[in-house]
């Protein structure tokens, strides 16, 4: 039987067992393997590989297992494992700032972006992404976005506003991608590159030190949410089975030109494949790639770090955007492949861009 | 002394219920001591006693049976002694950044030291959490005992397993000190009680090594150091360098049997025995029967303030037992005690027994 700690601290809601063990470590200046050995047993017997024992946990923070699963999701049999994000993130600095031994790592659900009591963005987790949180004073519309998205997690569930924000970004993408240098009809595109100057500053070095994919959302997410709405309500949804140019489908595209700020005649999908694509992607479902405990299984502790290609790759795109301030060619989340390669036909020739891809 | 309401205002696991295998040297079995206090149990009249059924009559014998049996410590002079020099130490202490004074309790057994040491970790500790009664996380003494054949990484886990913490046998030594005097420093140990110091064999190795040690807590923790052990002085504690250190910094405090020779020891001896009796919750004991039997008691008990506490503690329950309700010398008979006062006891009572029958020859 394992006594107690003579420092404890609470552990933090959706806070990782590895994190509060650090945290543990730190205050009690136990090395963290040891204290992850005292609580946990070999999955296997003789393997390395081990698993967290609850009650364990229970006798050396002297407190109740049930107070504990509340707080640790790894603790909890209930706890949904699609609903939450793969990797662990840095949380709210002022949402954990109480909590002693470092900072805390949390899991959060995949439609947690912003802390809307404080105005931090939490976003995609990100390698390389640090305690230090961009706050949102100055992007008063993203706080809102957070709200709506939260909204539309609770109406329509985790998984299907999942679904949703990620058709969102990829449409948002395509048109900041592009925007500049192809008619889309929008003039959105400059809107966030000027959200994205006052979240990554213009200047050489800090604007790579400042860099991450995560930072990158924060310009499109209130468009992104805005137009995961047309995809998570199933009403809007379901005007994307029909075919292009018939009148459902084109209700759903004006609604989507709307939302993305798109006038004149480039609101019909005949004159701006974009809108086509976007309504034939927004039919695809889907759904995380990995979960938390299905991704860390067979690691020592439940974790695992970085790979040095993630890392490299991190890299190459913050050097790749402290030379093009183009925040959208380097998203690594989402797969571009299936971009629109119809262009339209007025737009034909007129970048470098676009002849390049034509060959 | 009572203990208030403001003096238990604690973290919640110490007022917890603690469970088994939780000694003195670990915090839980330590704060358990510190807060139990015996309350006596009130003594029924005949006329209160009459209309209560078996049951709880019996379970009123069975109070009064554990009271005896953990009957309240009574302030030896040793115990004041060690109070007196401990809380200066601390004192003194306070501000010191090295070279800080301890002391060394040191006798045969059976004189008390061990409970001499508790209790000046208890007094201190309620001094120190009636002034800081909101601090969940201070723990004000460390109280360790010296394993037999220690070695310095045993010395360092005894330290460790107070705090809690129960290192595999793979832990570096390196880090099992490090915890220690990490914990200390940040729960606010100021005072650290080593018993069985007697365990430490400056004339090996191994405990040269291990009083090497012990020396280096004293200097990384800031705390007073108080040590016990039986007749350290004869067992080589102060000889050679390592020996003039200690010998250096630390006070020693004798513990002593009681003795029964002078006018004054005697008086002294009758007020320890007049102390205990005011503590019984007998119905027929009158007070001052054991007062008049302290020349007996002394006999008994060879001048140990242990065996007298097991002598008379017994003879209480025995006389509850049989429902005499009182201590005769009868009773205090039947009490088996330890082998060295039973020995000094028969010897004692040779010698009379052949001084009498001396006197019976000469005359």
């Amino acid at each position: 039987m394992l006594k107690r700690l003579p420092i404890i601290d609470a552990p933090a809601t959706g806070e990782t067992v590895k994190s509060y063990l650090q945290r543990l470590s730190a205050l009690n200046a136990v090395a963290y393997p040891e204290l992850w050995t005292w609580v946990s047993v070999p999955r296997v017997p003789g393997r390395s590989s081990r698993v967290v024992v609850g009650g364990r946990m229970a006798e050396l923070t002297d407190r109740p297992l049930t107070d504990l699963a509340r707080a640790l999701p790894e603790l909890s049999a209930a706890t949904d494992w699609t609903a939450l994000r793969d990797n662990p993130q840095h949380g709210c600095p002022r949402c954990t700032t109480r909590r002693l031994g470092g900072t805390v790592m949390r899991l959060f659900a995949h439609h947690d972006y912003v802390c809307r009591k404080h105005g931090y963005w939490i976003g995609p987790p990100d390698i390389c992404q640090g305690p230090d949180l961009p706050a949102l004073a100055r992007t008063p519309d993203v706080l809102a976005a957070q709200r709506r998205h939260h909204q539309l997690a609770r109406q329509h569930g985790p998984l299907a506003a999942f679904d949703a924000i990620v058709h969102g970004f990829r449409i948002c993408t395509v048109v900041w991608n592009r925007g500049r240098t192809e008619d889309f009809g929008t003039r959105i595109w400059r809107d966030w590159d000027e959200r994205l100057d006052r979240v990554i500053p213009v200047f050489g070095a800090r604007s790579v030190e400042l860099f991450s994919h995560s930072r990158c959302h924060i310009p499109i997410y209130p468009e992104a949410v805005a137009v995961a709405e047309l995809i998570a309500v199933p009403a809007w949804q379901a005007l994307t089975v029909y075919p292009p140019g018939s009148p459902h489908r084109q209700r759903w595209e004006t609604e989507l030109a709307d939302r993305l700020g798109i006038t004149g005649s480039a609101r019909f999908s005949n004159d701006l494949p974009l809108l086509s694509w976007a309504g034939d992607r927004a039919a695809e479902r889907i759904r995380p790639a990995h979960t938390y405990v299905g991704k860390n299984l067979n690691t020592f502790d439940g974790t695992r770090a970085p790979s040095r290609r993630s890392q490299r790759s991190h890299q190459r795109s913050a050097d790749f955007f402290a030379k093009h301030r183009n925040a959208a060619d380097t998203f690594l989340y989402f797969d571009y492949d299936d971009e629109p390669d119809d262009r339209p036909v007025r737009q034909q020739g007129t970048s470098a861009v676009s002849q390049a891809r034509a060959m | 002394m009572t203990l208030s309401s403001s003096d238990l205002d604690v973290a919640s696991w110490l007022a917890d219920e603690v469970p088994p295998d939780n000694p003195l040297t670990t915090k839980e079995g330590w704060g358990e001591f510190v807060r139990h206090e015996p309350e006596p149990p009130v003594l029924l009249t005949a006329q209160q006693l009459l209309p209560l059924p078996p049951r709880q009559r019996a379970a009123d014998d069975e109070r009064r049976r554990d009271y005896h049996a953990d009957l309240p410590l009574v302030n030896t002079p040793v115990i004041k002694r060690l109070l007196g020099t401990g809380r200066l130490l601390v004192q003194l202490n306070r501000k010191q950044i090295s070279a800080r004074r301890g002391a060394i309790l040191s006798g045969s057994s059976g004189t008390g030291k061990t409970t001499a040491l508790a209790q000046l970790g208890r007094a201190h500790e309620l001094a120190i959490r009636k002034r800081y009664p909101r601090d969940g996380h201070r723990l004000p003494v460390l109280y360790v005992t010296v394993p037999p054949a220690a070695t310095a990484r045993m010395l360092a886990v005894e330290f460790a397993r107070f705090f809690g913490l129960e290192f595999g046998s793979r832990a570096n030594l390196t880090d099992i000190i490090n915890a220690v005097c990490h914990l200390a420093a940040h729960t606010h140990v100021d005072l650290v009680l080593v018993d069985e110091i007697h365990n430490i064999s400056l004339a090996t190795r191994t405990g040269a090594e291990t009083s090497d040690q012990l020396k280096y807590f004293a200097e990384r923790i800031r705390a007073t150091f108080v040590l016990a052990g039986v007749e350290v002085e004869a067992q080589g504690l102060f000889a050679g360098p390592r020996g003039r250190q200690i010998a250096g910094r630390f006070t020693v405090i004798p513990a002593t049997q009681f003795a029964h020779g002078t006018t004054a020891q005697r008086a002294e001896w009758s007020a320890l025995v007049t102390t205990m009796e005011g503590m019984l919750r007998l119905h027929e004991h009158a007070p001052g029967t054991l007062a008049g039997m302290a020349e007996y008691l002394y006999q008994r008990s060879g001048g140990m303030i242990g065996s007298l506490s097991h002598l008379i503690r017994g003879a209480a329950i025995l006389a509850i037992e049989d429902g005499t309700e009182q201590i005769t010398q009868d009773l205090l008979d039947i009490v088996p005690l330890d082998y060295a006062a039973q020995t000094s006891y028969t010897t004692s009572k040779t010698r009379a027994g052949k001084a009498g029958t001396r006197a019976a020859q000469a005359s």
